[in-house]
């Protein structure tokens, strides 16, 4: 429900505002803190004389506006205090990353896993239970849950923001619950776009590869007179199909065109508004294996062609009541629509949010809201798919309330938070968290959290009915097998104790390690049920029922490690590396002994990464990034590394031409495959891609 | 404990400096940071040589300076850091005549007496409002945030791949009768004037 960064960081980081005044505080005399510089300096290893830096008034402001600096901003101060596992992906990130879509950008987040399926599905998920729907993953643009009820989990191949306008992505892995709400499970990934103040101008970017074409980018930031800042933009791209395990085309090259809009106005000294909206249209094709006809029984992996748009409109309404209160009104709608021949739904969304800020006393800054979404949703029933009632209309009710409190100032801070919701599946829900974050020094900072989160129902959960297969049985009757949602299926329901460290050695090193122990209660299970006769879908059949349950419980534990190496000024390291284990047991009365080893084994025990960024000369900047990603055993899928490599040229302020190449070690191989997808994985190829921008 | 109160405090101060540049130096070796071609300097000294520049670049209305005290009055918000930083750069340096004077403004301050007013990106809550009182006075307004110019400052500083650029509003100095000299308008990479954007760079 979070509504943008700054009540975001209210949440996550803990007393960082608190910290930021203790920085600025008057406490100090100053030639304690003289002392404290010259005592830091000795601390980094240099020499006190090089401290005396030279009189910069003296330089002209050419020379100026040519110095780099260092900056001490709110924002990365407020990650690197955060009493959770924060990666934040900077615009900085983006532009060297090569990457072309917002999947492949996520990559680069330590301990997420990222597992490409086809040219435009990809399977995305923090700390398990990954899938083409992972159910436990919240994505949010600007505020916006694109996290869909009705499949429980995201299309990203709907979510598509053109990757210059991005200000920043931040990853959190573990619960966000008690701030974001229900579904938040195992991970939050926030897409906060830059404000139209920050991209004036012009803006075109085209891009050509093996891969396909685009994304071909026309963007346009100006002032209008009574609307304050805006930009528009619109984009396309074709990325071509992926071969299959088979050998043959996969049919699945993807399409795309989106346009949109943003506007930042100030409406008062304290008011402030922005507007958002935007309209897409797409399709891509896939293999899925689907029964095409009852009466003869046909089952056929099939080329279907997935058509879908939509729009979304935002708007967002900031008042600052005084320097210690603030609020924020969100108010949003979304209309999704999208189906092939086996299915076929819109989704229109309302949402609206309220928030409230406030530095209460000297020690407390609380941050509540409220929040109701309603959704209603109308389906087509095809032989694969039916839901049940057809079209459905769920509400959610949501308010949270979370403060932090300085226990120590500058020490130990403490953060305590709830959020209780109402959804039209399983009624109240209550998702607690506690979080404690320890400063004992400058160098060293840890933090303990214990949350609760639960993942709610989605129409998929309780109305869906999936016709598997259609084959012929005993005697030539018709058997069909299918699977059943289960009106009574409960939330999943995770305790989730982590703990984190972040050290920074020296200035060129710092490292940022996360460990973590879930609880899973009430997971799903697939349980059989009693074979019998169905009349309906006619002719007459077999009906080999299984349905939804609550069957499975478990545990999973893991470690995440994240270092930064400047090994000189021009070259910058990061090594990553995950851990990650899974045990699943079903419930006693539970018949799923199946799906354990098929979500156990669906998630990698072992990630590790490199990315190297490195500045040249001539206004060249080179990066690579290597992926290692150990075995699936539960769906075949060996391991593989792969390596993305880039090159940059700055020609002039305006203008940057870059070469890239991708899965360069090896050639035809896939990253994902089911259970948790029904689509034939296509196999990721080695491909080259050039792209210019010109700013004006 | 056998520390003393004040050794306490003082320690407390100590490592509260050190983790306020420690966190420069952490964020310099981040994640979120690029490779870098020349050792980097403190964003806020190099700010605080770029007000330098402005105070030579500007011409306040001959009644809008003080005509006994011979000073220029730089004006920053309660802001220890910030503060600090202008102050080892600025303070006591000559302007043609005068000589410039760092001031800190409390909370509830006026801002009467300031020539120059920097307003940090700590300041963006009360900034429109600031701007607003300050609407045709003769005070060089300087600001970070990205609607600093259009709520009404002058010139906005900001950071452009780790290297400080600054934007004009032309219009706001005018109302204000400063005159900014060409030399600062041709270095700005955009100049608002008459409600239209130069984009030079």
């Amino acid at each position: 429900m979070n509504m943008q960064a700054r009540t975001s960081y209210c949440g996550l980081s803990h007393g960082l505002s608190s910290l930021l005044n203790s920085v600025t505080s008057k406490r100090c005399h100053r030639h304690v803190k003289v002392c404290a510089t010259v005592a830091l300096l000795t601390l980094l290893g240099l020499p006190a004389r090089s401290q005396e830096t030279p009189d910069l008034t003296q330089k002209s402001l050419e020379d100026l506006m040519n110095i780099e600096v260092t900056s001490v901003s709110r924002k990365e101060q407020k990650t690197s205090q955060a009493a959770a596992a924060v990666f934040v992906i900077s615009r900085e990130d983006i532009r060297r990353s090569g990457a072309l879509s917002i999947p492949d950008l996520l990559r680069m987040v330590p301990g997420l896993d990222v597992a490409q399926i086809d040219a435009s599905k990809w399977a995305i998920t923090a700390r398990g239970f990954n899938g083409q729907y992972s159910d436990k993953l919240l994505v949010l643009i600007d505020g916006r849950a694109v996290y869909n009820p009705i499949f429980a989990g995201v299309f990203w191949d709907s979510q598509n923001v053109p990757l210059d306008s991005i200000e920043r992505i931040e990853v959190i892995r573990g619960p966000g619950a008690a701030i974001w709400g229900s579904n938040a499970v195992n991970g939050v990934i926030n897409i906060i776009t830059r404000k139209a103040d920050d991209t004036q101008g012009g803006y075109v970017a085209a891009g050509l590869g093996y891969i396909g074409t685009g994304p071909e980018t026309i963007g346009y930031g100006g002032k209008a007179r009574h609307l304050g800042a805006f930009r528009a933009y619109a984009e396309g791209f074709h990325y071509n199909s992926l071969p299959t395990f088979t050998g043959i085309d996969g049919r699945d090259d993807w399409r795309l065109v989106h346009g949109g809009f943003r506007t930042d106005s100030t409406l008062s000294a304290k008011d402030s508004l922005t507007t958002e909206g935007e309209v897409y249209a797409g399709n891509a094709g896939e293999f899925t294996l689907t029964p095409l006809s009852l009466q003869p029984p046909v089952t056929a992996t099939v080329a279907l062609h997935d058509i879908y748009s939509g729009w979304n409109a935002l708007i967002r309404w900031n008042r600052i009541i005084s320097s210690r209160s603030d609020t924020s009104l969100q108010v949003y709608f979304d209309r999704t629509n999208r189906g092939d021949t086996t299915y076929a739904l819109g989704l229109n969304t309302f949402d609206i949010d309220f928030q409230h800020h406030i530095l209460w006393g000297t020690r407390q800054d609380i941050v509540w809201g409220l929040g109701y979404r309603v959704s209603s949703d109308d389906t087509s029933p095809t032989l694969r798919i039916v839901f049940t009632p057809n079209d459905r209309v769920t509400q959610l009710f949501s308010s949270f309330v979370q403060d932090e409190v300085a226990l120590r100032r500058d020490r130990l801070h403490l953060s305590l938070g709830a959020r209780v919701e109402h959804n039209s599946y399983t009624g109240f829900d209550v998702e607690p968290s506690a979080r404690l974050v320890w400063t004992p020094d400058s160098k060293n900072m840890a933090w303990g959290a214990v949350s609760g989160a639960d993942r709610t129902p989605s129409r998929s959960d309780t109305d869906i009915r999936v016709n598997y297969t259609a084959l012929p049985g005993p005697g030539g009757v018709p058997v069909l097998v299918s699977i059943f949602g289960n009106p009574n299926f409960r939330n999943e329901r995770l305790t989730a104790f982590e703990a984190g460290y972040r050290n920074t050695w020296t200035s060129r090193f710092s490292l940022d390690s996360t460990i973590f122990y879930n609880r899973y209660r009430d997971l799903v299970s697939v349980e059989p049920g009693a074979t019998r006769i169905e009349t309906n879908p006619a002719p007459a059949h077999l009906l080999v029922p299984e349905s939804f349950g609550n069957g499975l419980h478990g545990e999973t534990h893991g470690i995440e490690l994240f270092a930064n190496w400047k090994v000189a000024s021009f070259w910058t390291l990061s090594p990553g590396y995950s851990f990650f284990s899974m045990h699943l047991h079903p419930f006693a009365g539970s018949q799923d002994f199946t799906d354990a080893a098929g979500t156990e084994g669906g998630s990698p025990d072992h990630k590790a990464q490199l990315r190297s960024s490195m500045s040249l000369p001539w206004n060249l900047q080179w990066n690579a990034s290597a992926y290692f990603v150990n075995r699936l055993p539960a769906v075949s899928i060996p391991s593989y590394t792969r390596l993305d490599t880039n090159l940059i040229w700055h020609a002039g302020e305006r203008v940057s031409i870059s070469v890239a190449g991708q899965n360069l070690l090896k050639n035809l191989h896939p990253e994902y495959s089911g259970p948790n997808s029904t689509v034939q994985p296509g196999l990721m190829r080695r491909a080259g891609y050039a792209k210019i921008t010109w700013s004006f | 404990m056998i520390n003393s109160a004040g050794n306490t405090k003082r320690r407390t101060c100590i490592s509260v400096r050190i983790l306020a540049l420690l966190s420069a130096f952490l964020v310099a070796s981040d994640a979120f940071q690029p490779a870098r071609a020349q050792p980097a300097t403190d964003e806020y000294k190099v700010k605080a040589a770029f007000l330098f520049h402005f105070a030579q670049l500007v011409d306040w209305p001959a009644a809008a300076l003080n005509a006994t005290d011979q000073t220029i009055s730089l004006c920053v918000f309660d802001d220890e850091s910030r503060l600090q930083e202008l102050q080892s750069t600025l303070e006591g340096k000559s302007v043609g005549t005068r000589t410039l004077h760092v001031r800190q403004l409390s909370q509830a301050q006026a801002t009467q007496g300031c020539n120059i007013l920097f307003l940090s990106h700590d300041e963006s809550l009360r900034q429109a409002a600031v701007l607003r009182s300050l609407r045709g006075q003769p005070v060089l307004t300087v600001g970070e945030t990205g609607n600093f110019l259009s709520d009404g400052g002058m010139i906005r500083l900001r950071l452009d791949e780790d290297k400080i650029r600054f934007d004009i509003n032309i219009n706001a100095a005018d109302s204000s009768r400063l005159k900014i000299s060409s030399r600062l308008l041709m270095l700005a990479t955009t100049v608002i004037r008459g409600g239209e954007r130069d984009r030079r760079k």
